[in-house]
């Protein structure tokens, strides 16, 4: 919408001559964005604040000459809003008779209503009125406080919006000023006055700050939200109700044991490992840390007991530091259970493949860089369990124990393509999901994840049960788990569209 | 020059180990085994920086009497028990017992702990807000079901149904996700390889 | 220092097994002081996170000395001409230790440079030889039945294969977020990435609710492992004497 440079009315696009005083729109300065009133140069097809389209024609203008430029040039505009004509009466925001506040900017309500008699012209705001009012800045101020100097309306005002437009050399520009500020004058942005909610917010705070509120006046106090005692309490109830659960697994009667039956991956894993021989040499990769010792260490303790029974050579490797000190508190269990599986002829710590990718991939050539074993820090040719291996792609098999999924993917993007052996993954119950689609892509032989499993591959390979006695804690867990649900969901839907958080 | 030359060996090593993964000639294979064998060095020299800093920063807020004190002396203390063991006595069973009866119930017992915060994300997570948070509630306690002893007993299409769905549907979603992020890593990759990103700077 | 701690080993004077019997007494008071966090955080337990980092920090720097630094270092003193690469990677490898002194840190660039280049090489590598393209081709199997071994079954396999492979589709579609199309075509076209979108969201959320359940009981498996031990300690205790 073109901005008329006389009244600041909004005309629309094909108007010559302003719609309210007649002034000529030939050579204006400023097109008025139609979503949000903001002020844009003549050429701007896109409003700068809103980006929406302010021209409603899609012929360009041409660039309008200097003295053109300079006659329509007004520097007011987008400084002082205009005085002129005056406000029409607005109703106040909020009454703040009885407040130590009160707003500046705009007169009193009864101020103005008798000025809105005094006015001959009982018309409704025009939007150039009504724009022209909100510009009004607007502030709070003690109502004891003098309200600093506005404009007077009586000082001459540099910019002409009454009648003819001035020459630049009135106006406090230089020549240059004239032709080029208008295309670079930033967009005025009318500071905007404080909203309902910020008045009150104020309001409130000067309650809080000053004193009691005045009578009948609401008193808002904003206190931190704290979870309800009934949510707190159900959180407390279900964490003991875990911990209970927990203590029944440890040091209850195992009832479930009997009746856990294997599954596919655990028979099929335990079939692989009774069909291996002293022959056949285990590079046992210790992947995870002592964080999850509590569940992997079943599990590694189940596949290192068969493999001691049949006496095959086990070579442990970890790619972490905690890794190697894992491999000899499970293997040296094992030699004390197995006392004919010795270190050094049937299993052999290697020792810490540092670099974690780079240490993984230094396997694919002898023993990663490894020169000795990390216990005895002899030679691989000195040891039976390696005398007879080139490095660890001459292993049958890859047995990987890990906790977490970027570690097991790692070892098997880094040693799947090099080492030929048949990788098994023993791994905790989180990853049994994300590492699915490598078995199913072959690139692991076989998959067993979790506690339940690792229950069902001590029962499937004839070891000592550990985890297959916590049966009865997990069926517990299945229970705490839909209380859960349940109370999760009460106190969702009772809680209301607010929703307790 | 200070930002060049880290940049051009960055780039150098990492053609030379993908010209080793992907080439099969006896120079540039000796020259991938070379710069792995420098890469396990130098991970082992990483660290150790990160311990010194541990060590530093632990020994400056002491110095400077801030924050928790006694704190910092068990881990200052702690640290250069095991350190001190670790190479008067490699491989000896000192260190073994440390990590034995220090270290790992330690991090176990910290790691035992998520148990109950555990159950107090169920009780976040399983808030029927949406559609999919019902599909994650239902699939989590099917899964949990199906794979107990009594899941059998109920029905014995509990445990293949569970099959089914961790073979089918939930890989398709974790194929999805490995898809996305293997993508993801060899953007990342490629950005450090052509020089784009230089986080050693 | 190696005399100092044969001097304690001996001076202690503990019986077979003494050394153990006192590492189980550490170890169950260290978890109780652990899982009394549990009840709410207090000092001790964070004392004990105190240890946790000081103990593993000073475990990891002797490992890496002990296996991967000093063997080096031997062999390098030893034969230095046929091991001389490992003199330019200590040298390296020291480089890399002035990050920690800030006027000095610039000279860690190369070393740093070096690890990033070979790690993003290694796991460029790993991931389009080891993830993307094992996982493509195993999308892309048969949907004939008779593939399968006909009948029922091969249909049943069909099936599957045809549902592995809509759900892997559909999970790439759910983190599509571009633009609407423009026009009928795209329109249309949106619409039906929006609709696979959210059958991935489903079968995402499927994965992840096997995930959170194996997730759950891996908690609680260390749980009950921890509070085994704490049971043990205990029932060894009463039936021992100490």
């Amino acid at each position: 919408m073109i901005v008329c440079p006389g009244c600041q009315h909004r005309n629309p696009e094909d108007a010559s001559e302003c719609r309210q005083c007649g002034a000529s729109l030939a050579g204006f300065a400023y097109r008025a964005c139609p979503r949000c009133d903001a002020l844009n140069p003549p050429d701007n097809a896109f409003c700068n604040r809103c980006l929406a389209p302010i021209r409603t024609t899609d012929d360009a203008l041409a660039e309008p000459d200097a003295s053109e430029c300079v006659s329509s040039f007004q520097p007011g505009a987008d400084s002082i809003p205009p005085q002129h004509p005056a406000p029409p009466p607005i109703r106040p925001v909020r009454d703040d008779s009885r407040s130590a506040f009160r707003t500046v900017g705009r007169r009193e309500p009864d101020e103005r209503q008798l000025d809105a008699r005094e006015d001959a012209t009982e018309r409704p705001a025009s939007r150039s009125e009504e724009v022209a009012a909100r510009r009004l800045p607007h502030r709070l101020v003690r109502r004891d406080e003098t309200p600093p100097r506005e404009p007077a309306t009586d000082q001459p005002v540099k910019a002409a919006f009454h009648g003819a437009p001035q020459r630049w050399d009135e106006l406090d520009l230089l020549p240059i000023e004239a032709a080029i500020a208008r295309a670079h004058r930033p967009t005025y942005v009318p500071p905007r006055g404080p909203t309902a909610d910020e008045e009150e917010q104020a309001a409130a705070l000067e309650q809080l700050l000053l004193g009691p509120p005045p009578l009948g006046e609401r008193r808002r106090v904003h206190e931190a939200v704290r979870e309800p005692l009934p949510m707190r309490a159900v959180r407390l109830l279900l964490s003991l109700l875990v911990l209970a659960a927990a203590v029944l697994a440890a040091i209850g009667p195992g009832g479930l044991t009997g009746a856990m039956v294997p599954r596919e991956a655990a028979l099929d894993l335990a079939d692989s490992l009774n069909s291996l021989g002293p022959d056949d040499t285990v590079l046992l990769a210790f992947a995870y840390s002592p964080s999850y010792s509590g569940e992997m260490d079943p599990l590694a303790d189940a596949v290192i007991e068969t493999l001691a029974r049949r006496q095959v050579a086990v070579v442990a490797v970890a790619t972490d530091p905690a890794g190697v000190a894992l491999a000899r508190q499970r293997l040296g269990r094992v030699e004390e259970i197995q006392a004919d599986y010795a270190y050094g002829t049937h299993y052999v710590v290697a020792g810490y493949l540092s670099g974690y990718r780079a240490g993984a991939q230094a396997l694919c050539e002898g023993w990663g860089g490894l020169e000795a074993d990390a216990v005895q820090r002899r030679p691989w040719a000195d040891l039976g369990a390696t005398a007879d291996l080139a490095g660890a792609a001459d292993v049958t098999r890859v047995i990987l124990l890990a906790d977490d999924g970027a570690t097991a993917r790692m070892w098997v993007e880094q040693l799947g393509a090099c080492l030929q052996a048949p990788v098994d993954a023993l791994v905790t119950g989180q990853l049994e999901a994300p590492l699915t689609p490598y078995l199913l892509s072959g690139q692991l032989a076989h998959l067993v994840a979790g506690g339940v499993a690792a229950g069902e591959l001590e029962i499937a390979l004839g070891t000592r049960v550990q985890a297959a006695a916590w049966a009865d804690g997990y069926a517990a867990l299945l229970v705490i788990l839909v209380l859960a649900a349940v109370f999760a969901n009460v106190f969702y839907i009772s809680a209301g569209p607010e929703g307790a958080e | 020059m200070r930002r060049t030359v880290p940049a051009v060996v960055a780039v150098l090593v990492g053609l030379a180990l993908l010209g080793d993964l992907i080439v099969d000639a006896p120079g540039i294979n000796a020259l991938g085994q070379a710069l792995l064998e420098g890469l396990v060095v130098l991970g082992a020299f990483a660290l150790i920086l990160a311990a010194l800093k541990l060590l530093g920063s632990h020994a400056s807020r002491l110095a400077q009497r801030e924050g928790d004190r006694l704190g910092s002396v068990v881990l200052l203390v702690a640290l250069l028990v095991a350190l001190g063991l670790g190479i008067a006595r490699p491989g000896g069973e000192e260190l073994q017992w440390l990590f034995d009866y220090v270290y790992q119930p330690l991090q176990a017992t910290t790691a035992a702990l998520l148990a109950f915060f555990g159950i107090q994300g169920a009780y976040r997570a399983f808030r029927l807000r949406t559609g999919e948070a019902a599909v994650l509630l239902v699939s989590a306690l099917f899964a949990l079901l199906a794979q107990l002893p009594i899941a059998g007993a109920i029905s014995p299409i509990l445990p293949r149904l569970r099959q089914w769905m961790v073979a089918v549907p939930a890989a398709a979603g974790m194929r999805g996700i490995l898809l996305g992020v293997s993508l993801g890593a060899v953007v990342a990759s490629l950005r450090i390889l052509v020089g784009i990103e230089r986080p050693y700077t | 220092m190696n005399a100092v701690l044969d001097r304690i080993a001996m001076g202690t004077s503990l019986a077979a097994g003494g050394w153990e019997q006192i590492g189980a007494w550490v170890a169950a008071v260290i978890t109780l002081a652990v899982l009394s966090y549990a009840i709410a955080p207090n000092p001790v337990a964070k004392t004990m996170q105190f240890l946790l980092v000081g103990v593993a920090a000073g475990y990891a720097t002797a490992q890496a000395w002990n296996l991967v630094l000093w063997p080096r270092v031997q062999l390098l003193i030893q034969d230095p001409a046929s091991h001389w690469l490992y003199g330019v990677y200590m040298v390296l490898g020291l480089l890399l230790l002035c990050r920690g002194i800030k006027p000095l840190s610039v000279v860690a660039n190369v070393p740093l440079a070096m690890l990033f280049g070979g790690g993003a090489a290694l796991a460029l590598g790993g991931a389009l030889a080891g993830t993307l393209v094992p996982q493509l081709e195993a999308g892309m199997v048969s949907l004939a039945p008779r593939d399968y071994g006909g009948g029922v079954v091969g249909w049943a396999y069909a099936l599957d294969a045809a549902l592995l492979l809509l759900g892997t589709i559909a999970a790439l579609a759910a983190f599509q977020f571009t633009v609407t199309g423009q026009g009928r075509l795209g329109r249309a076209w949106q619409k039906v990435v929006d609709g696979l979108g959210a059958l991935g969201r489903a079968v995402i959320m499927v994965a992840f609710g096997v995930v959170y359940a194996g997730a759950m009981v891996t908690f609680f498996g260390l749980l009950v492992s921890r509070l085994s031990f704490l049971a043990g300690f205990i029932s060894t205790w009463i039936a021992g004497g100490g």
